[in-house]
């Protein structure tokens, strides 16, 4: 928290009279000099009228009610209309807490919060023009943004921290998770099989418990193969090499085909259980090797200073190495975290609700909508998009952190 | 127990210590006895052996012949062993290898809260006494990255009393520091001297040597050619080797 007030005032040469160029400055500068870029310039302004030539009358004319009619299947998949109240109160902590965290790590969580926060209002005026989206859905989506507000305004208080928010969104995410799930046939929030749940909602749930379950798990495989203990080192190359050496594809129908012919009769398998076991399965194998190039840059040095100093060896790799190679390698972290929220559609193809499997559901199981599929698609892309625009900018301000040195 | 043998107690006792890289033979036969109170400055030729050695003293190289005692305890493969000899001998490092994810007081605290089981409180309390022994109490909540060389090492040294040692190492020093640094650091460490910290210093800084030094030991390929008080050793080496290595440091 210190280190935000320690920043300098600007250097006076980060206002060189240079860079404030008039317009027709700038673009002679950038477009036109030297001459071979004035050709790049001309081909690049052909091809964008030639593409908004096509994309400008299709935009018009698009088929946009196969999104809006269908937005409670793309957002929840086939979840009991009766039952939505439970998705809408169960995953309102995610905003929440996104504030909590743009609170507490600041300028490198802003894009990410930002963007969803535009995103939801967007959505929430959308909802004003024309009725296909229920007033519950247009309340959430208009709820939501105040409620990353509050939690930004929690998260800037002193008394919570990184720790803190993880352990809130660990416990949170538990709840939503049985929120979803209910209990008995009779209680007030009867079961829902996870096959009815779908679209946007499993796609972030699979991505977030997804992280939460990979990061440890990569951790301790990545420690369990530097160990000199020979059986965990040897389960521990043997599982990584061979989920490295599995298509997730594989993997995917492996699990969902063939592992329900090992198990006892009286189960039906989960299949989103299962379909999330070899995501889990397939990424925790990179992060193991992530974290691992990030232990092996912590110089010895650091190790023997510690053991100098009569730190038992479970301290010196738990308080000493494990958070410097973690530090370093955050920047691979999140690169793992975004494969796997993009990994999550792979679903779709053995047929569950994911954000995608829902669009197919749509193209695919309605005559009205068989031809719009470009709509769909685009849609599809565009909520794909903010997650991972928003996770990339995370990345970047990590990176950009740890090159001022800052901490 | 008589003032004369806490005075006579031996703090550590190496006898015919042997060590091997590979085919390097890299420790030939090295045997020391040094005592409460004493500060022993080691030299010699680089690769003669000086830093494997006292990396022997509290296991961070494992000796292949011969024995060592430090404080009573014998260092075996025993881990409870190497444990206890660790918490009673500091050692600072040329690269000093502060913990740069730790703020400097955090530096300091850590150990005694992990291994002393010391409180925060207490631990904190100890490292903000130990920041003032060596004169940076202003500098305990920066990280270490963001203090000059001289002030790392400092810290280094701090960090290192704070398991209150009865032994200190230290293995060159000031070697990694700009010159302008490096009488800020002696001057720390012949307050340690004076203090009657019983030391073991590898190191060519021949003046901290003549104005400390109980002891001085030339090391030549994994064997000390030559030990002895500073006048004897300075003013009338005996060994080649020795004259030879002095004139060229002093
Ligand atoms: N981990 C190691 N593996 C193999 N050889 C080593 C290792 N550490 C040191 N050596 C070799 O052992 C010999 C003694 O090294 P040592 O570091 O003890 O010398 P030194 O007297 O401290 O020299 P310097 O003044 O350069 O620090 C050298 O030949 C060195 O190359
Ligand atoms: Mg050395």
């Amino acid at each position: 928290m210190a280190v935000e007030n320690m920043t300098e005032p600007k250097p006076m040469n980060e206002l060189r009279p240079e860079e404030k160029l008039s317009i027709a400055g700038w673009a002679q500068k950038n477009l036109f000099s030297p001459w071979y870029n004035s050709v790049l310039t001309a081909v690049g302004v052909i091809l964008v009228v030639m593409l908004l030539k096509e994309a400008v009358p299709f935009l018009i004319d698009a088929q946009w009610p196969a999104v809006t009619t269908n937005i409670q299947i793309l957002l929840v998949g086939q979840y009991p209309s009766e039952e939505l109240w439970r998705v809408g109160a169960g995953v309102l902590p995610m905003p929440f807490i996104v504030g909590l965290a743009w609170g507490v790590w600041g300028s490198m969580m802003r894009t990410f919060s930002v963007t969803l926060v535009v995103s939801a209002v967007l959505t929430a005026i959308s909802s004003l023009f024309g009725d296909s989206m229920s007033s519950g859905l247009a309340l959430w989506f208009t709820v939501s943004p105040f409620l990353v507000l509050l939690g930004y305004a929690v998260g800037r208080r002193d008394f919570i921290g990184p720790r803190q928010v993880l352990i809130i969104w660990f416990l949170f995410l538990l709840l939503t998770l049985f929120f979803l799930r209910g209990f008995g046939e009779d209680s007030a929030m009867p079961h829902v099989p996870t096959d009815r749940w779908g679209g946007l909602l499993v796609t972030i749930l699979i991505a977030q418990v997804g992280i939460a379950v990979v990061l440890p798990l990569g951790i301790v495989l990545a420690l369990a193969r530097q160990s000199n203990l020979w059986f965990f080192k040897g389960a521990a190359i043997a599982y990584i090499e061979v989920l490295r050496a599995t298509p997730l594809l594989a993997l995917l129908f492996l699990m969902l085909i063939v592992s329900p012919m090992f198990l006892p009769d009286v189960t039906t398998p989960d299949r989103l259980m299962l379909a999330f076991i070899a995501i889990v399965l397939n990424n925790s194998a990179y992060m193991a090797e992530n974290i691992r190039g990030g232990l092996q840059s912590v110089s010895r040095g650091q190790v023997e200073a510690a053991q100098a100093l009569g730190m038992r060896g479970s301290h010196v790799t738990l308080v000493i190495v494990l958070p410097q190679a973690i530090r370093a390698t955050i920047p691979a972290i999140v690169g793992q975290f975004i494969i796997l929220f993009k990994d999550t559609a792979v679903i779709a193809l053995v047929g569950l609700m994911d954000l995608l499997g829902a669009a197919y559901a749509i193209i695919l199981g309605q005559d009205a909508w068989r031809t719009a599929d470009p709509e769909v698609f685009l849609f599809v892309a565009a909520v794909y998009w903010i997650f991972t625009y928003g996770m990339s900018s995370v990345s970047a301000g990590v990176e950009k952190r740890m090159r001022t040195g800052a901490d | 127990m008589s003032a004369q043998s806490v005075e006579n107690e031996v703090m550590v006792q190496t006898t015919d210590v042997e060590k091997w890289f590979g085919s390097l033979h890299v420790l030939r036969g090295i045997s020391v006895t040094i005592k409460k109170g004493e500060v022993v400055v080691i030299f010699g030729p680089s690769g003669s052996g000086k830093s494997t050695f006292i990396r022997t003293l509290n296991r961070l190289e494992e000796h292949h012949k011969g024995e060592i005692i430090v404080d009573g305890t014998v260092l075996d493969n025993d881990v409870r062993n190497i444990e206890t000899v660790r918490s009673e001998i500091g050692m600072v490092f040329q690269q000093f290898n502060l913990f740069p994810h730790k703020t400097v007081i955090d530096n300091v605290a850590l150990a005694p809260k992990l291994v002393r089981k010391l409180s925060k409180v207490d631990a904190d309390e100890l490292a903000m006494n130990m920041l003032e022994l060596v004169k940076i109490p202003e500098q305990a909540h920066k990280f270490p990255g963001q203090l000059s060389g001289g002030q790392q090492q400092r810290v280094a040294i701090a960090r290192a009393l704070a398991m209150q040692p009865k032994i200190m190492m230290f293995d060159e020093p000031t070697s990694a520091l700009d010159p302008e640094m490096i009488a800020e650091v002696l001057d720390v460490m012949i307050d340690l001297a004076k203090s009657g910290m019983t030391m073991i210093v590898v190191t060519h800084e021949m003046g901290f040597a003549r104005e400390v030094a109980d002891r001085l030991m030339m090391f030549d390929e994994g064997l000390i050619v030559e030990e002895g008080t500073p006048d004897k050793m300075f003013d009338n080496p005996q060994h080649d080797r020795t004259k030879e290595f002095l004139s060229r440091v002093l």
